[in-house]
């Protein structure tokens, strides 16, 4: 620690003396400039949060939610003795880790593809086409998987028949589907998340691999000795990370891409899609929020635990 | 012959990059193939990578439709645009002062709002508790204000402002101040325009999830008056795999006329789909960079 010295002469001189902070009027121009954001955290995040509580009740939608019994620990009895619950958390858990594990995958390995891709109009065109998955919506995804899979008219079941084989009737057999989603979420992901790993790629030194090159290092070498290890550190943030969402829901995938088909529930339902159906038939009130505390209880402590896991990793990616 | 790894490898990525752009493409082509095939050609033949017997049949029954005013495919079409527009319009209005605010370094509550941003990131009232706050204690189940109004901040946006700004030399602010610009005036006339990419970057993300939201008009909206193209298309679907159902059981199903024919679904798939594609082709370039320095979560 430094001491100072009082009176050696050196300090600075102030010209003007320091103004209250309330009285500086750029105070609150700022305040004013948050206001907004400030006003809608308050009306769409706060103000609801107290409706927490729903899940130790019986909602009437008469009463409300402040009107409705308490019914204790209810509504968490009822889902866990329930097989329903379990199949929804073995789904949920199941599919994060396959999208999870693919999506680091696919996209590391064409980003490492697109690294050798040096014309700039290949690029171009390869870039363009990768991203068009990215552009439509998840609605428009369900059509496009049902003009694949459409038991009479569908692409894959056209060339079953032609090849002379028995068409499947694919929205009906539940065991095709987890196949059938986690390609799904590869389409749709792996252009967009390959795009940023060959970002982070094309950040390495050049220096590094012309001083493998001269060490007589291959092609493979080089990317196994330089390139994969400055991949470390974002992959591992992207897994922790991704820890925390492991009872997050592909909701629009799930519920949407099956087409909300009743046969395929046993393999796709997840937590999300019940929680949807519970809002839609309305019926279910007690289900649905006691899973919805479950699932923001879990994120919140995974998301506490992965942030110190984080500070420990690499201080400057945490978030707080 | 001496066979080069490096060339070897070039050989492999690009069998493998023309592969996958294959995949990513296909799917179009045979959306937009089958809105051009003859509906005979369709059922008989089922989807195909080019059109079949061609015709423009489709669109000229969705264009006819509209003009006619018998078809809810062009106030969809508006319901959306006002709804992708409105929410856009009000994250850039939310988001770049907030952004600009929390960037000073010397502002006294910086701590004090970034935490308040903060907490509801880790914790939320969950699904239900949130779809009750709104359609009830706020009323605004079936207003058209549903659809845009949630989606008009965010903090995640506001943080990453911030962080771009935070990078600006801090002379600038000095050397306005001087000049007797007020923080309005610094924000709009300096700021700004130095961080004219981000912003846009932001302005971009927000429009492409608005356009594709589908979720709150199922949620909130229990008529048909201010339905968005989405949910429109996703009516549809469910209402051939309820006839599908029908069809098993071999029970007769009643809103069959009123299902689109096959080519006409693919058409409304391509106008749904066409005006997001369109920008983001013609603005990829920003679109990329955005990805650079937008990082993982978005």
């Amino acid at each position: 620690m430094k001491v100072k010295k009082r009176g050696t002469g050196t300090s600075v001189v102030r010209t003007a003396p320091k103004k209250k902070w309330w009285r500086d009027i750029s105070h609150w121009q700022l305040t004013l400039m948050l206001l907004p954001g400030i006003i809608y955290t308050f009306v769409f995040n706060y103000w609801p949060m107290p409706g927490i509580v729903m899940a130790f009740k019986e909602f009437k939608p008469r009463f409300g939610i402040w009107g409705s019994p308490w019914v204790g620990f209810d509504n968490f009895k009822f889902l866990f003795e329930s097989t329903m619950f379990w199949r929804l958390m073995r789904n949920t858990v199941l599919y994060n880790v396959a999208y999870i594990l693919t999506g680091l995958f696919f996209p590391i390995f064409f980003a490492l593809c697109l690294e050798r891709i040096r014309k700039k109009w290949s690029l171009k065109i390869l870039q363009s086409s990768f991203l068009l998955p990215n552009f439509i919506s998840i609605i428009i995804v369900s059509f496009l998987v049902y003009a694949f899979l459409s038991p009479d008219a569908g692409f894959i079941n056209n060339l079953i028949v032609s090849l002379g084989g028995k068409p499947i009737s694919f929205y009906s057999e539940s065991k095709y589907w987890p196949f059938i989603l986690v390609f799904v979420d590869i389409w749709k992901g792996t252009g967009f998340s390959t795009l940023i790993y060959y970002g982070t790629i094309m950040g390495i030194d050049q220096n590094l691999y012309d001083a493998a090159e001269i060490d007589g290092a291959s092609e493979l070498k080089k990317i196994r000795y330089v390139t994969l290890p400055h991949l470390k550190t974002i992959v591992m943030l992207i897994l922790i990370n991704s820890m925390g969402g492991l009872l997050n829901s592909a909701t629009g995938l799930h519920y949407n891409v099956t087409m909300n088909s009743g046969a395929l529930l046993p393999t796709t339902d997840v937590l999300g899609t019940y929680v949807m159906r519970g809002l839609l038939n309305s019926t279910n009130y007690g289900g649905s929020s006691a899973i919805a505390f479950f699932t923001e209880m879990f994120g919140f402590v995974m998301v506490l635990v992965t942030n110190a896991i984080v500070r420990k990793v690499d201080p400057d990616s945490a978030m707080f | 012959m001496k066979i080069n790894d490096k060339e070897v490898m070039h050989a492999f990525a690009s069998i493998c990059l023309i592969l996958l752009a294959i995949i990513c493409i296909v799917p179009f082509l045979m959306v937009i193939s089958a809105s051009l095939s003859s509906e005979d050609a369709l059922l008989f033949n089922g989807y195909n990578l080019y059109p079949q017997d061609f015709t423009l049949k489709a669109y000229e029954e969705l264009i006819g439709g509209m003009v006619s005013g018998g078809s809810v495919i062009p106030r969809a079409y508006m319901v959306t645009i006002w709804n992708t527009v409105g929410s856009t319009l009000l994250m850039l209005c939310t988001v770049t002062p907030a952004g600009y605010a929390l960037s000073r370094k010397n502002y006294r509550w910086k701590k004090l709002v970034t935490y308040y941003w903060l907490i509801p990131m880790l914790i939320g009232a969950g699904g239900v508790a949130n779809y009750i706050h709104i359609s009830r204690t706020l009323g605004l189940r079936n207003s058209i204000w549903v659809l845009l109004l949630p989606g008009g901040f965010s903090a995640w946006q506001a943080f990453m402002l911030r962080n771009f700004m935070a990078k600006i030399d801090d002379g600038f602010i000095e050397a306005a101040k001087i000049d007797g610009a007020s923080e309005f005036k610094i924000l709009t006339k300096v700021f700004l325009p130095l961080t004219k990419p981000y912003v846009a970057v932001i302005a971009m993300r927000t429009m492409l999830s608005n356009w594709n939201e589908w979720a709150p008009c199922m949620l909130y909206m229990s008529d048909d008056r201010y339905i968005t193209i989405q949910r429109y298309l996703q009516k549809i679907l469910a209402n051939i795999s309820m006839m599908k159902m029908a069809l098993m059981e071999g029970g007769e199903f009643a809103t069959m006329e009123n299902l689109p024919s096959e080519s006409l679904r693919m058409a409304i798939c391509v106008i749904a789909a066409a005006p997001m594609v369109c920008l983001f082709m013609y603005f990829q370039k920003y679109f990329v960079k955005g990805i650079a320095v937008g990082g993982i979560k978005g």
